[in-house]
């Protein structure tokens, strides 16, 4: 946590910080202009992603999504699975499109609340990919068993598709079936790649030391265990048993 | 969150009658009120005045995280965790290393002698600081009798100088018939420090029962003893869990019962944007109008259906099987099992386009790929059962369980490690109100 | 070599068919006796479950529906019958509204089968929501998080419940789920309370069991169908896990046969746009 936040205030204080290319994140600007080539509308999915972090994640996306969107009054569907989340998103939406100077392009009835119940929600997306004929679509949030069933939908309809979601079990079906797929922690990275702002590079950087520190201490840990498989020194061993125990071993 | 922790834990325990509809009205005041409050506020003040609010309801989970252990249970603590430690150094001491004969330790070779006597010696010390975590959990069960006893007659005291009857008492959740609060926490705390007791003296019979397989050599003895003391390191670690409940413990339900309310009343808020939307959609005959209709005839089937089910009791018999029968266990089930099953469906014809030879990697991947839906079924275990002894690792079955238990179980940590870190620094920018974006740059 | 070339393009149609036409006909026709190879996992639930207490309850945790009943219903089964033929109590908690039934339904039938008495031998709750709640609460006060099972009665006045107070009374939970939601026993219970977790995951959900199973947080994973069909072979049960197994062979070999095809399609097509 503190090197999260002492990279937050380094990058705030003007360091400049670098993050590598993420193929994902870069295709949604060909997807948008895609949408607005066809004059057909877009689909972003949140999933069954109640208020968390990750939807907040997602509703970052969302408006960078409509940012561009709204510059050539390109239709956004938002289809929302949690009541609370609908909320958030309808207003998220509205301040995207008001920040670009496109108040009016903003359609409530383009964020609409299907349904809590996962099968349910996946149906009425599909309806919506098939009825719409959307030209891409974008999956941002926690999905779980629908993911097969929505990509493949929006594959068949001929969308493309950009996908991103915490959850490992379902990367290898987005794999299968989107033309970009963000995997593991870069979905978290995504809102300081797409807005570059100083803050979410910090925190950027800050995670990735943390990782590193954590790296270190598996290898600490790795080391330790195979040491005190071997050693018949009490001292060593009792030095080492605290160790591992104080992290919860 | 922290304003709540002035509150006694026990108001937030459900109530009926007037007390209830008096919450009711009290919480509906303050809302209303820091409604008004966020309204009339200038608008500069109002971001700060959220970013505060923010902070503060963090900072309840971060301090009862940190929070040590009271007062009472610093000393049993600290001999509880050393009785753990020496548990575990015993453990450690008679596991059996390398070099040694395989499933014990041999008093003869390899330091094996010094290595017993000095589980013997931990076991000892186990004891020791067992007996004295005891002793200070005894000491501090009697002094806490003491304090409830008192309370018990300051309790009576009061019910009796306002002529409280017993129905009054009753109405108040407690078997006991007891008023004062206070009391009740204090009741349970000698309760968990007499459980913390009887289960230290389990774990130290234990403990003593495992120290005689110490001398044994024989290696069923001391995995024996390895597994008692285990879990008596185990027990140990959870006798000290139960008697360091902070005072913020008890506050978190409440403070999770708030959202799940919050919830709730948001779902009144999505099934109106529902109706809003398809209303609309009838109203103007748009295109495919009829799937509003279909949504309005299953919202209005079903919920009048569960309410005749539930509320109607001298229904006619057919009345049960239909709603039970043919709408949920015959139509809303069938429909779920169809959506999911669509599944197999998609999962053939997407690895059908997906699995193509494009390079190398792309190769390796559909070798681990046909190696594990093979491995993992009777047909391929049947295609490679016969190969025995040393070719036995080329078995299907156990190729698959190497990369299923190796190679994808490091990439998933990997993996989560990640997300777990990135959720860490998104949940710190979200609480230190350090996130960017359109949503929250925008003037309240 | 036109009919190669045509291989890279199947039309998704036929393939739904013939795959709908292969697993109907080895799951209704055909009980082949194929060799089930028990896996460790397996093995160390199965052993879980045989060194429990007959004085402590077996949680059910009931997370499927519908769509994955083919799944999750014969591993719940399957170890629901151990439970049973060992005198082990069993409690089902559903948070699902329609697994509440189903599951009900299932343990319902076994338990006439092998004699045992609701009330007596095992219980059943209703469909509950905020699983985390629940959890959190039925740890210090489960009387008090669920007073009362799914036919309305108070826990007092069942057998097999009255004395179920707090987690002390909890001999294990079998977690039998689509979804990640082993987390919310493991960091609630399993860690703090050291009570053994059999995780029951869909096949999608198997690769992640293998990591809390190394780390020690759950004692042993049936995984998805094939996981219930080894866990009925040890039992000496074969059911519907088994049957059905035969059927998933069918629809891998074929699954594997179609990537076949569709590679040999791709290269000649490459070929032929080579020429």
């Amino acid at each position: 946590m503190a090197i999260i936040l002492y990279k937050i205030l380094s990058a705030r204080a003007g360091k400049q910080l670098f993050i590598r290319r993420i193929p994902g994140l870069s295709a949604i600007d060909e997807a948008v202009g895609r949408g607005t080539e066809l004059g057909r509308p877009m689909l972003f999915s949140m999933g069954l992603s109640g208020l968390g972090i990750v939807a907040i994640q997602a509703l970052s996306i969302l408006g960078h999504i409509i940012k561009v969107a709204a510059r050539y009054r390109t239709r956004i569907l938002i289809p929302v699975a949690d009541p609370v989340l609908y909320t958030i998103a309808e207003e998220a939406a509205r301040d995207a499109y008001e920040s670009e100077g496109a108040p009016e392009a903003f359609n409530r009835d383009d964020v609409m609340f299907l349904t809590g119940d996962q099968f349910a929600y996946a149906s009425g997306v599909v309806g919506i990919l098939n009825r719409e004929k959307v030209s891409s679509v974008f999956y941002f949030g926690d999905f779980y068993a629908e993911s097969l069933i929505l990509a493949e939908n929006g594959q068949q309809v001929g969308a493309i598709q950009v996908a991103g979601t915490p959850q490992i079990m379902q990367i290898p079906f987005f794999i299968a079936a989107c033309d970009y797929t963000i995997i593991g922690d870069e979905y978290y990275a995504a809102s300081a790649y797409l807005s570059r702002e100083p803050t979410l590079l910090g925190s950027l950087v800050g995670q990735d030391f943390g990782k590193a520190i954590i790296l270190g201490i598996i290898i600490i840990g790795v080391i330790s265990a195979g040491v005190l498989s071997i050693t018949t020194n009490s001292a060593i061993d009792a030095m080492l048993i605290r160790f591992i125990n104080a992290f919860g071993g | 969150m922290i304003g709540i922790t002035m509150i006694p834990a026990e108001v937030f325990v459900p109530k009926s009658g007037t007390m209830l509809w008096l919450l009711v009205a009290a919480m509906t005041a303050v809302s209303i009120l820091f409604l008004v409050i966020l309204t009339q506020v200038p608008s500069r003040y109002r971001k700060p005045m959220v970013m505060a609010a923010t902070f503060i309801c963090g900072w309840f989970y971060l301090v009862e995280f940190a929070i040590p252990s009271p007062r009472d249970a610093v000393t049993a603590n600290s001999y509880l965790r050393k009785a753990e430690f020496n548990l575990r150094l015993a453990e450690h001491s008679i596991t059996p290393h390398y070099g040694d004969p395989r499933g014990r330790v041999d008093p003869k070779i390899n330091g094996g002698a010094e290595r017993i006597k000095k589980a013997r010696e931990s076991v000892d010390k186990a004891h020791l600081y067992l007996s004295k975590a005891a002793e200070e959990i005894a000491r501090i069960r009697v002094l806490r009798e003491k304090d409830y006893i008192r309370a018990c007659d300051e309790a009576e005291r009061f019910k009796n100088r306002y002529g409280l009857t017993e129905k009054m008492i009753e109405r108040s959740a407690d078997d006991h018939k007891i008023i004062d609060l206070r009391t009740k926490a204090l009741k349970k705390r000698v309760s968990d420090l007499g459980e913390a007791l009887s289960k230290i003296k389990e774990n130290d019979e234990a403990v003593m029962s495992a120290a005689a397989g110490l001398s044994d050599s024989s290696a069923s003895k001391q995995r024996e003893a390895r597994d008692v003391l285990s879990a008596a390191a185990d027990g140990v670690a959870l006798i000290r869990t139960s008697i360091s409940d902070n005072f913020l413990t008890k506050y978190q339900p409440p403070a999770s019962n708030i959202l799940s309310v919050i919830y709730g009343f948001s779902i009144g808020l999505g099934i109106l944007s529902l109706m809003t939307i398809h209303g609309k959609n009838i109203a103007k005959a748009r295109p495919g109008y009829y799937n509003s209709i279909a949504f309005y005839a299953a919202l209005i089937i079903m919920a009048v259906a569960a309410f005749l089910n539930e509320y109607w009791k001298s229904a006619p018999s057919f009345v049960k099987p239909m709603f039970q029968e043919v709408l949920f266990n015959g139509a809303l089930t069938s429909l779920q099992a169809t959506m999911f099953s669509l599944v197999a469906f998609y999962i053939v014809s997407a690895a059908y386009r997906a699995f193509r030879i494009k390079s190398a990697e792309s190769a390796l991947m559909m070798a681990a790929a046909f190696i594990v839906m093979l491995g993992i079924v009777p047909v391929g275990v049947a295609m490679t059962s016969g190969l025995h002894g040393n070719l036995s690792w080329l078995r299907l079955d156990n190729i698959q369980n190497w990369i299923m238990t190796v190679p994808n179980m490091a990439a998933q940590r990997g993996m989560a490690f990640g997300i777990g870190v990135g959720g860490l620094a998104m949940a710190l920018r979200i609480w230190l109100s350090l996130e960017r974006g359109s949503y929250f740059d925008k003037q309240m | 070599m036109d009919f190669l070339v045509r291989l890279h393009k199947i039309d998704r149609r036929v393939m739904y068919v013939v795959l709908a036409a292969v697993t109907t006909t080895i799951l209704y026709t055909t009980w082949l006796r194929q060799p089930i190879e028990v896996t460790p996992e397996v093995r160390k639930a199965y052993q879980t479950v045989e060194h429990l207490p007959k004085n402590k309850i077996v949680l059910v945790s009931i997370w499927w529906g519908p769509g994955t009943v083919a799944e999750n219903r014969p591993q719940m089964e399957a170890i629901v019958r151990h439970c049973f033929k060992r005198g082990v109590p069993v409690v089902i908690l559903p948070w699902d509204q329609v697994g509440s039934n189903l599951a009900y339904n299932r343990v319902e039938q076994v338990a006439k089968e092998m004699g045992k008495v609701y009330g007596k031998d095992w219980a059943a709750f209703g469909f509950r929501p905020a699983a985390d709640q629940a959890v959190l609460g039925l740890r210090s006060d489960f009387q008090g998080t669920f007073k009362r099972d799914r036919f309305n009665t108070p826990l007092s006045e069942i057998p097999v419940m009255k004395n179920v107070k707090n987690w002390q009374q909890i001999g294990a939970i079998v977690e039998t789920t689509p979804s990640g939601t082993v987390g919310l026993w493991i960091n609630f219970i399993g860690q703090p309370y050291k009570i053994p977790i059999i995780y029951c995951p869909t096949g999608v959900m198997v690769p992640e069991g293998y990591n809390f199973l190394d780390a020690g947080q759950i004692k042993g994973m049936l995984p998805g169908l094939i996981g219930a069909a080894k866990y009925e072979y040890i039992l000496k049960q074969p059911g519907f896990a088994t049957r059905a197994a035969n059927a998933l062979s069918a629809s891998h070999v074929l699954i594997i046969l179609l990537i076949i095809l569709g590679n040999l399609g791709y290269i000649a097509a490459g070929r032929r746009e080579n020429r």
